[in-house]
């Protein structure tokens, strides 16, 4: 079985744990690293080979220094990331946020679930991304 | 003496000799008279007895100076001199006598000499027209004058009259002084081109096209910003009113203004304070959010994969700070809910209202399945209204009619609406417990509740949230209930 490898950019330690947690509930074998600031992922995926990058990049909009949206820019301006699968997971669920970050093409802006209960259908969403037919 | 004696003697013998003036000197209905040099009443006829209130004989021992109002006695000296030194040939004065009985009297006095043949003075001619009703319906007239002006120079309003061209006939004191100027300053100049519109050239614009409005017969009221004194901008409401003759033409127009600088101040800082605690109640449950879920989270998975490793005691904290972090999520859920009415832009649409009740069922199904709860909706209309705000109210209300019940009792709710004219008047009734009278108020406050969260779950803001809609669609929302027998809640949307 594939082991899926993610970068997840999250400054909130408690969503990074709640979320390997629900990944390791699916029985799906993942590989997850975590990035407490938008700079730090800018310089990670620039430092990275082309054979090294993640299959899934799980961006939060409100991040320290550069935010989601930044993130997003630089990872679509560098051609070895340009078509890199992206998807935002905030508390935000505004149309405005949604308009600004349909430019960058996420493959999904997902708003955070308000408990444990609701993180299940959040990685089912993950790998349905992932798999060949996802569909925008 | 004797001298004097033989003119009067001379003067009534012409009198007689030409008997057709002796007549029209003796009736005539003006009063006239002969005078001699010196002012002393030769010869009076009937009519100026009666003006003056003396007998003729009275009178004959009199001068016309002894009779005449001290403050018109030089005028008509003057006037009098001009005549005997032949300067003129006639004069005409309105002046006051004092009659017999001391009173003053207003007359028209019209002058004139007769000559002998050698040039020498013969006497003066006084012609007597009573005016004082004349006199008395001017005064009346300026009184009503200087009455009506004090009013108008009084008034707290702004108020002026221009002609229907838009040029300012009249502005009052008020106006003047607010704006520190005189009359004279804008008096007879286009009422745009007055101090007060100088503030810009749109605030002319608009009221220029405004004055052409009303001078085609339209009153026109508008709010604006204009300059007091030093230049210093005010808000007024202002009006402009035509005014008609007969023939319903356009006589002039009267430009009133009022000072609203006051009201439109604390209405502004109203609506700040408005926006600034709904972006802090939005803010704060925002932001209240992120710990929350955590908390929550957490808790259950801590329920999940850590109960083996707790004791009794510690399962069952952590089941109570799970439900309690339940209970503050719906809190913060409907927080946010509350403070985005009136903040959301969603479009007042036509609304089915049956179709809309239908959703609110379909929504409620498990429960009133559970409970055999029964439901009666009767005509329902097509309402002009916002649909979000509208289905949140009935989502509330029927919700409140379905879970305030007694255990075991089988609810029956009924929902009607009654056209009346400007409004909907909406009335859902329930078979529930009820409530006591002296909370019939209570109920709509923020957070209020009757009952503990065992008895019957909920945030205190379902009824808050309701009343809010309800105002945001310029109705009233009120309660009649009788405790253990059932409630029924009134409200009123406006039709528009």
């Amino acid at each position: 079985m594939k082991t899926y490898t993610f970068l997840l950019v999250e400054d909130n330690e408690g969503d990074v744990l709640l979320l390997s947690e629900a990944l390791e509930d699916s029985g799906i074998p993942f590989q997850l690293m975590a990035l407490q600031t938008g700079q730090e992922a800018i310089d990670k995926i620039k430092e990275f080979n082309q054979d090294e990058l993640p299959d899934l990049v799980i961006l939060d909009i409100n991040l320290p220094v550069k935010n989601g949206f930044e993130v997003m820019k630089e990872i679509r301006k560098n051609p070895k990331t340009a078509d890199l699968p992206v998807m935002i997971l905030s508390t935000s669920s505004t149309m405005e946020d949604r308009r600004k970050a349909d430019p960058f093409q996420p493959k999904l802006f997902y708003t955070k679930p308000s408990d444990f209960g609701e993180f299940p259908a959040l990685v089912e969403a993950i790998f349905a991304i992932l798999s060949t037919d996802f569909e925008k | 003496m004797a001298k004097k004696l033989m003119a009067v003697k001379e003067v009534k013998q012409t009198i007689e000799l030409n008997s057709e003036f002796g007549n029209t000197f003796q009736f005539a209905a003006i009063g006239m008279a002969l005078v001699n040099q010196e002012g002393r009443w030769i010869a009076v006829n009937k009519s100026l007895c009666k003006i003056l209130g003396f007998t003729e004989e009275e009178l004959q021992s009199l001068s016309f100076q002894d009779i005449t109002h001290p403050e018109d006695l030089e005028k008509d000296l003057e006037f009098t001199s001009q005549l005997f030194n032949r300067k003129i040939e006639s004069f005409q004065i309105d002046k006051r006598y004092i009659k017999k009985s001391g009173e003053p009297i207003w007359i028209t006095l019209t002058g004139s000499a007769i000559w002998n043949d050698d040039g020498s003075f013969r006497y003066f001619i006084a012609q007597i027209q009573d005016i004082s009703l004349r006199k008395e319906a001017l005064e009346r007239l300026a009184d009503r004058e200087r009455l009506f002006r004090s009013i108008f120079n009084s008034t707290f309003q702004f108020i002026g009259f221009l002609d229907k061209n838009g040029i300012l006939q009249e502005a009052n004191q008020t106006a003047l002084d607010f704006a520190g100027i005189k009359l004279e300053d804008v008096g007879g100049k286009y009422f745009w081109d007055c101090y007060w519109w100088q503030i810009s050239p749109e605030t002319q614009q608009k009221l220029k096209s405004s004055v052409a409005r009303a001078a085609r017969g339209e009153f026109v009221a508008y709010e604006v910003e204009v300059w007091g004194r030093d230049q210093i901008p005010s808000t007024i409401v202002f009006n402009l009113k035509p005014v008609f003759n007969t023939n319903n033409q356009v006589l002039a127009l009267i430009a009133e203004g009022r000072l609203i600088q006051d009201i439109v101040e604390a209405r502004n800082e109203l609506i700040q304070k408005n926006q600034e605690l709904e972006q802090f109640t939005s803010i704060a449950s925002h932001d209240l959010r992120e710990p929350l879920r955590m908390v929550k989270s957490f808790g259950e998975l801590l329920q999940r994969n850590y109960s083996q490793k707790v004791d009794e005691k510690g399962k069952k904290y952590i089941e109570l700070m799970v439900s309690a972090s339940q209970r503050m999520g719906n809190l913060i859920e409907d927080l946010l809910r509350y403070s985005r009415v009136g903040n959301d832009l969603t479009p007042v649409e036509e609304i089915s209202l049956a179709e809309l009740l239908g959703e609110i069922k379909g929504l409620f199904a498990e429960l009133i399945d559970e409970k055999k709860a029964r439901l009666r909706f009767k005509k329902l209309p097509v309402i002009r209204a916002r649909k979000v705000p509208l289905q949140l109210l009935f989502q509330n209300l029927i919700g409140n009619a379905l879970k305030y019940q007694a255990p075991g009792n089988f609810p029956v709710i009924s929902l009607e609406v009654e056209d009346v004219g400007s409004f909907w008047k909406f009335r859902i009734t329930d078979n529930g417990i009820g409530i006591e009278k002296k909370y019939l108020e209570d109920v709509f406050s923020l957070f209020k509740r009757l009952h503990t969260n065992q008895e019957y779950p909920g945030t205190g803001l379902g009824l808050s949230l309701c009343k809010k809609i309800i105002q945001q669609h310029g109705g009233n929302i009120w309660i009649e209930s009788e405790l253990g027998k059932g409630s029924t809640v009134y409200f009123t949307i406006k039709k528009n």
